[in-house]
């Protein structure tokens, strides 16, 4: 292998796959940089990918990837100790045009890389990028924690993942990320056999659910927990913010058992056996927190960029991470091209976010973590929608109330203000 | 379940050094908070006779305690290539 590429990509997930590819095709040399052994084998989602991104890009990907269901059912759970309020959508439209599927990382991301190789793309497993190869101002390459191990390119592009310690030697990611600005998912893979999953969800075979929840569970930590639905098994989990886990002194792990023990829920995953445990931290402030895009000679894409929007109905980042890698992957092949590699050239790759979806819903959701943040979203809210559902269908009451009537005395009863409602009810209206 | 049988269920290939080092005289002297024991999703670490003991292997290399150590106790880095966790599914 030579030692020498026109780009280098560090991180073998999908926004330095996606990068490869693009590059790949068009005939340059590219080569991605994975620790892994096999890529995949380091990642973690929850996972729901929305899949529009891959329509135009791997023309034929509904025949080959490995898809675990199509997403047919969304919902939004609120728990309290004993109920389940839920808000479901089931699109029978989007099972047709196949917009979302559930997918596990270490499958996804072999094929994916698989894509890569094929168009041509040199992929070096097994190695750790250790730092930045700088001189004179320009990323020339990387050095590895093999003992003749510098590499080097024109571009870099660090697509290494939410902890990016590569984003910050090259000065692009000013300081530290803070507690708060992070999330920290907890997973579990609990198998449960195909026919038990379809029935219990009321699906057919290969539809999907993907449901979100907030609740009490969550003992006043700002966050959510994730079931969705597998071939034949179920992930399960919760995204918790550091910095509140932190200051309310709540034990994370304790989090995601009170959510399998909240009695709806347990209900869903009885009998299912563990398959594997795993954990994962996401950005969690969207636009507030990405570093400088670019700079002589270097790119950053994906979770290393913080491009994951939680618009309180999803997280989304893996389609964030590919349509980064795809405009990535398209500035380093012009920059190489025009023989400009400097921040100057590379600007274009900023322009290119800002006009796709990717820093337009950023954009967009720029202040949504700060309503999910809101602590009445976690606590007294779940038990205003058991009170009000109760009140309205009649378990509680033998005078059923009008829905006015229920919701004045559910609130009150849960010392919720009117105004407050009112504000926070403006504040999802605004910013979800 | 506890995190022993949980952790039981993830594949690892071991490295010999370890990729975080935890300066535990530190923890013991000027760390209240010890949020590391609520934030680690591995229960890497635990009191013992009020002495804080940390244990790599094991760890699922999520880069929390990184982030939420903010004493400059913890030196983290990522295991060598090829060693560390590997999951199956993910
Ligand atoms: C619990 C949880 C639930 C989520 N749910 C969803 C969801 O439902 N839908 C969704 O779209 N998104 C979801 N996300 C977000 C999504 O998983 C991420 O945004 C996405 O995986 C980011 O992809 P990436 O390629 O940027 O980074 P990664 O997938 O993290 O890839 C980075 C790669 O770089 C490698 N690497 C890192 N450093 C080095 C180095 N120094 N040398 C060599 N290799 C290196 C890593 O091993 C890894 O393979 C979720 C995240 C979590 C944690
Ligand atoms: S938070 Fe940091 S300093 Fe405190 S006990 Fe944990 S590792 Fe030690
Ligand atoms: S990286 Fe994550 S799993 Fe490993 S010790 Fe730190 S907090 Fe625990």
């Amino acid at each position: 292998m030579s030692n020498k590429f026109d780009v280098i990509i560090v991180g073998a997930g999908l926004a330095g796959i996606a990068a490869a590819i693009e590059i790949a095709r068009e005939g340059l040399a590219v080569c991605i940089i994975e620790r892994a052994i096999i890529p995949g084998e380091k990642n973690v989602t929850g996972g729901v990918l929305f899949s529009s991104v891959l329509d135009d890009f791997i023309p034929d990907w509904k025949n080959e990837a490995p898809i675990e269901r199509w997403v047919a059912k969304k919902g939004l759970g609120m728990v309290s100790e004993k109920s389940l309020s839920l808000m479901q959508f089931e699109v029978e439209k989007e099972l047709e045009d196949k917009k979302a599927f559930t997918v596990n990382r270490n499958a996804f991301d072999s094929w994916f890389a698989q894509k890569a190789e094929e168009a041509g793309a040199t992929l070096l497993t097994n190695t750790l990028v250790e730092d930045l190869i700088i001189e004179e101002g320009f990323v020339k390459g990387v050095k590895t924690h093999h003992s003749d191990g510098y590499l080097e390119a024109d571009i870099v592009i660090c697509a290494d993942g939410v902890n990016s310690l590569l984003a910050k030697k090259a000065g692009l990611r000013k300081r530290d990320v803070l507690p708060k600005e992070i999330g920290l998912g907890i997973k579990e893979i609990v198998s449960l056999p195909v026919n038990t999953i379809n029935e219990r969800f009321g699906i057919r075979e290969n539809e999907g659910c993907a449901y979100e929840f907030v609740g009490n569970f969550l003992n006043g930590v700002f966050g959510g927990a994730f079931l969705y639905t597998n071939r034949d098994t179920l992930s399960i989990g919760v995204v918790v913010n550091l910095g509140s886990v932190g200051d309310t002194s709540t034990n994370a792990r304790s989090i995601l058992e009170n959510f399998k023990n909240q009695p709806q829920i347990k209900k869903l995953i009885e009998g299912a056996s563990l398959v594997e445990y795993s954990a994962h931290l996401v950005p969690e402030i969207g636009l507030d927190m990405v570093p400088d895009l670019y700079g002589n000679g270097i790119l950053v894409a994906g979770d290393a960029a913080g491009f994951v929007v939680n618009n309180g109905f999803s997280i989304q980042g893996m389609n964030y991470a590919i349509a980064s890698g795809i405009e990535a992957g398209k500035t380093a092949v012009e920059a190489i091209r025009t023989g400009d590699v400097s921040t100057k050239q590379l600007a274009s790759y900023k322009t290119k976010i800002d006009k796709s979806f990717v820093g337009k819903n950023l954009k967009k959701y720029r202040k949504t973590h700060k309503v999910l943040g809101n602590p009445r979203m976690g606590n007294q809210y779940p038990a205003v929608m058991e009170g009000i559902a109760k009140k309205l269908f009649g378990f509680d009451d033998e005078i059923q109330p009008n829905i006015a009537e229920a919701v004045k005395s559910t609130i009150r009863g849960n010392n919720v203000s009117t105004w407050q409602l009112m504000k926070d009810g403006f504040d999802v209206w605004r910013y979800m | 379940m506890d995190i022993t049988e949980k952790l039981l269920r993830v594949n690892f290939s071991t490295d010999e050094t370890p990729h975080i080092k935890v300066n535990t005289s530190i923890c013991d002297t000027t760390c209240s908070m010890k949020v590391c024991l609520n934030i680690c999703p591995a229960e890497r670490f635990t009191l013992e006779s009020e002495k804080l003991r940390f244990v790599v292997d094991g760890c699922l290399e999520c880069g929390a305690c990184r982030i939420s150590c903010d004493t400059g106790a913890v030196t983290w880095s990522y295991p060598r290539g090829g060693a560390g966790v590997r999951f199956r599914l993910g």
